[in-house]
């Protein structure tokens, strides 16, 4: 079976997959509407989190350059050309799902002074307007590079890089003030009385995170074939393996610097974020984050021979993939759930729908592209036409 | 010395631009002989810059020597130390330091791990200031202890009296961290310096400089056997400081988080008080390695394409604060908290508001111009940049400090805060002493890395070897 059929093969899987996922999930919308929304909005923060990380990590290597972003350029390309879809994987819950997660927007917030003191920013209008806000600048930045990045497979003309490096500088500048606000809009404001001026930071780097590994999977999963194997050497792997080192040390640090501070704090209006991830059952979830998502990880992740071995890098991003997954959990449902903790079966099915269809429209926007940048001197070896063009 | 090596020394030297990191037409040979020269040259032969330069340094230095005496004399009450406002200029200064610090050994540590090769004109002489920097951080604390010669009950000790440190407090951490970072920092100093002291004394022409530099070079002779484990231990010793960079500024900002005081207890410190450091730090990079360049006629060692990357660093470190700025604003409204709000009002608009406004065009507004290229290779002006951003940090520590303090909550306890004379003296005598001590390591030490420049020719020269005439990727 070709590469391209193979393809095919997991693209249609995982649309029916996803389909079927979501139509199961409909089925919760008529039994408890306020949950269906709780674990959607769960699925969708994670998925659209591999977006958004994509259109970071992008950015972040068309600034700061490097081998290791030229082999995963498309997978992030390609991940932040689904911006289509998440913004309308969005749209349930801008529509018709804010008054019922976000009790900023429930009748009982006309009650609550603070909540009323920051109603100028906490309104359905705004936070509608926001959401589309981001999305078009998002847009923007990533359709923009993407088509440049076209034109310099076309042309190979040397200048694109460097008018790709110099959009990207300031749209990183944009991209992280966006996703800042997209993260309190969309997370943060769940608790409405709580705040934290780390969040956005601490978000976007677990996102990042999440996004690293997804790409490193995929490498993986490709290198064996034309036009990677003769690309791809250790150092490659390397490299990425250092960058998900890096950023599970980031993720920890600004972790650990608002719980470390919230804690000694102890004050009324911060510490009921932690109680809440930290009772009732929860708090097993929360131990289990700080032993398995940092330091597990950062041991084996510090080992060179784990780097430098793909098969072996492969199991611990798919693990990392994992933990980041849980990791959302709880940040996201305690929120919802303040009293004990508890799975329902729609925080495993909708995950699995919004995924499927994620990773569907993704694999469409990867195919038809070739895999590797036809002229990204970084890449070391250009690769032919046609060995990067098997696919389109 | 010979007359035409003296003449050599006096020769201007031509930048060669953003594209290299070394001037052209440079062997091992010359380039030995370029750096070792700036301190083996005759006493006589030094610029009368140098003079005045380390002259107006040592009266500076005087400051802190009369300001602290009198301090040990009279107690912190000479200080404008009052309550509210415990926390004066000693800590100010104290965080402004050690932020500068941060630089070297960013440059040295974590750029080595990166493998960027522009850090290898710059990290000797970075290193060492780091090490000046961290010597005038340490002492304010001390300064600053009422009965500084108790110093030791800092550290935990089995006594008599069963008394222990509190271990919840950051200010002990700060201890430990301060302590670690300035060890640290010494022996990565030192350890990168063997194999150069030894250039020197081989070079040196008289008996005391030979004897002197021989001594510390610790019977280096470059053997295969000690180039591989000088290799291990500098690498090592990369990896030990690299986490310090951060943890130091972490647990600094800490000393302030911990604590409930509104402007002080906010989760964006930590990453943004390291941020702040490196970007203090590669200011005052700039600020030494632009006169001494010119000095010393060093400008195809440190070329424009140094001062560029610096200033790139500076930018994107400056925009991090920037974030940090706003992000605190934005939740002091956000937070709907009464007295969060207040604080910023209070600081932007109070009896210190003019700190703030001058803090946010030093640190945020004026060095935006570091986006346009022309400034970034305009040596007179990024140096101009690199003193604002210099006294835009130290405001920033200022506003968190005074203005956090001097009103907190009920009116009944504000208070104002006047730094006096002696404030002033003790901060002007740390800068001079620095000085002092900056002006010495130019003179005495190679101030910049001979035999890492020999290596980074090696691979310039490498480099071009199997691909000859139009190869695809010049430079680097």
């Amino acid at each position: 079976m070709t590469l391209a059929e193979q393809f095919k093969r997991i693209q249609r899987m995982a649309a029916i997959v996803g389909v079927l996922g979501l139509a199961l999930c409909l089925i919760e919308l008529f039994v408890d509407r306020a949950q269906f929304f709780q674990s959607y909005l769960f699925a969708f923060i994670f998925w659209n989190g591999l977006t958004v990380g994509s259109l970071a990590v992008y950015l972040l290597h068309n600034v700061v350059g490097g081998n290791w972003g030229a082999v995963i350029r498309r997978f992030v390309e390609a991940g932040a050309r689904t911006l289509p879809l998440t913004f309308v994987l969005l749209l349930p819950i801008l529509l018709f799902g804010i008054p019922l997660i976000y009790s900023w927007a429930q009748p009982e917030a006309a009650h609550d002074a603070n909540i009323q003191f920051k109603s100028p920013y906490l309104n359905i209008p705004g936070f509608i307007m926001r959401a589309v806000v981001y999305f078009l600048i998002w847009g923007f930045y990533t359709y923009r590079l993407t088509r440049l990045s076209d034109a310099q497979d076309r042309t190979g003309d040397p200048m694109i890089q460097e008018r790709m490096r110099r959009l990207s500088t300031f749209g990183l500048l944009i991209f992280v003030l966006t996703a800042t606000f997209a993260f309190i809009d969309w997370i943060m404001s769940l608790e409405p009385h709580w705040y934290s001026t780390i969040y956005g930071a601490m978000f976007l780097v677990g996102q990042m995170l999440e996004t690293l590994a997804f790409c490193i999977i995929l490498l993986v999963l490709f290198s064996k074939r034309k036009p990677f194997v003769q690309v791809l050497n250790y150092q490659h792997f390397h490299d990425l393996g250092n960058l998900m080192l890096a950023f599970t040390m980031l993720w920890a640090y600004t972790s650990l610097s608002q719980f470390l501070i919230i804690w000694a704090g102890n004050l009324p209006e911060e510490i009921p974020w932690y109680i809440r991830r930290f009772t009732g059952g929860w708090g097993y979830l929360g131990w289990f984050i700080g032993v398995f998502h940092f330091c597990v990880p950062f041991v084996i992740l510090l080992m060179r021979f784990v780097k430098k071995n793909p098969n072996l890098l492969y199991k611990v991003a798919i693990y990392m993939f994992f933990v980041r997954f849980i990791d959302i959990f709880w940040i996201v449902e305690p929120a919802l759930r303040q009293r004990r903790f508890y799975v329902h079966w729609m925080d495993i099915v909708a995950p699995i729908g919004v995924g499927g269809v994620w990773i569907a429209f993704f694999l469409w926007q990867l195919s038809s592209r070739p895999l590797l940048p036809l002229h990204d001197a970084r890449l070391g070896y250009l690769p032919l036409e046609t060995e990067a063009a098997e696919l389109t | 010395m010979k007359v035409e090596e003296l003449e050599a020394l006096e020769k201007p030297a031509i930048d060669p631009g953003t594209d290299h990191i070394v001037g052209p037409g440079f062997t091992n040979a010359t380039v030995t002989d370029k750096i070792a020269n700036v301190a083996l040259r005759p006493f006589r032969s030094t610029p009368m810059v140098w003079f005045l330069g380390i002259g107006i340094a040592f009266m500076l230095m005087q400051g802190l020597l009369i300001g602290s005496a009198w301090l040990f004399y009279k107690g912190v009450g000479v200080w404008g130390v009052v309550i509210p406002v415990a926390w004066g200029f000693a800590i100010v200064n104290f965080v402004w330091w050690i932020g500068i610090g941060h630089a070297g050994t960013l440059i040295s540590a974590i750029l080595l791990l990166l493998k960027q090769d522009w850090r290898t004109s710059i990290n000797r002489f970075a290193e060492a200031m780091t090490l000046f920097a961290v010597a005038q951080a340490g002492m304010f604390p001390i300064l600053h202890l009422g009965r500084p010669w108790l110093f030791y009950w800092l550290m935990p000790y089995p006594n008599s009296m069963w008394l222990w440190p509190q271990p919840r407090s950051p200010l002990i951490w700060d201890v430990f961290a301060v302590s670690t970072y300035a060890t640290v920092s010494l022996l990565f100093w030192y350890v990168g310096l063997v194999p150069d002291l030894a250039s020197m004394r081989d070079r040196a022409t008289k008996l005391w400089q030979k004897r002197a530099y021989g001594l510390f070079a610790l019977g280096w002779r470059g053997s295969t056997k000690h180039w591989t484990r000088y290799q291990m231990a500098y690498l090592l010793l990369a990896g030990l400081a690299t986490p310090l960079v951060i943890s130091v500024h972490t647990v600094v900002s800490f000393d302030f988080a911990i604590s409930i005081l509104p402007g002080w207890h906010t989760t964006i410190f930590p990453p943004y008080f390291v941020a702040g450091a490196i970007y203090s730090g590669f200011a005052m990079v700039l600020t030494l390695a632009i006169p001494t360049r010119k000095l010393f006629h060093l400008e195809d060692i440190i070329t424009s394409r140094h001062l560029d990357s610096m200033a790139k660093v500076m930018l994107g470190t400056g925009l991090i604060v920037a974030y940090g700025y706003m992000m605190e604003a934005f939740m002091a409204w956000y937070s709907g908290q009464f007295y969060e709000r207040f604080m910023y009002l209070n600081r932007a608009t109070g009896p210190y508001g003019w700190s703030y406004l001058m803090l946010i065009a030093c640190n945020i507004a004026i060095p935006q111009l570091l986006w346009l290229r022309s400034v970034r290779l305009n040596v007179p002006i990024l140096f101009m940049l690199s003193l604002v951003i210099n006294v835009g940090m130290w405001l920033e520590r200022f506003v968190i400090v005074i203005t956090s303090l001097h009103r907190d909550w009920l009116p009944s306890s504000w208070g104002e805060y006047h730094p006096t004379e002696f404030d002033w003296m003790i901060f002007a005598g740390t800068i001079g002493f620095f000085l002092t001590l900056m002006f010495l390591f130019v003179r005495i030490l190679p101030a910049i890395s001979i035999f890492e420049m020999r290596e980074v020719l090696h691979h310039i020269k490498h480099r071009h070897e199997p691909q000859p005439a139009p190869g695809p990727a010049h430079g680097d």
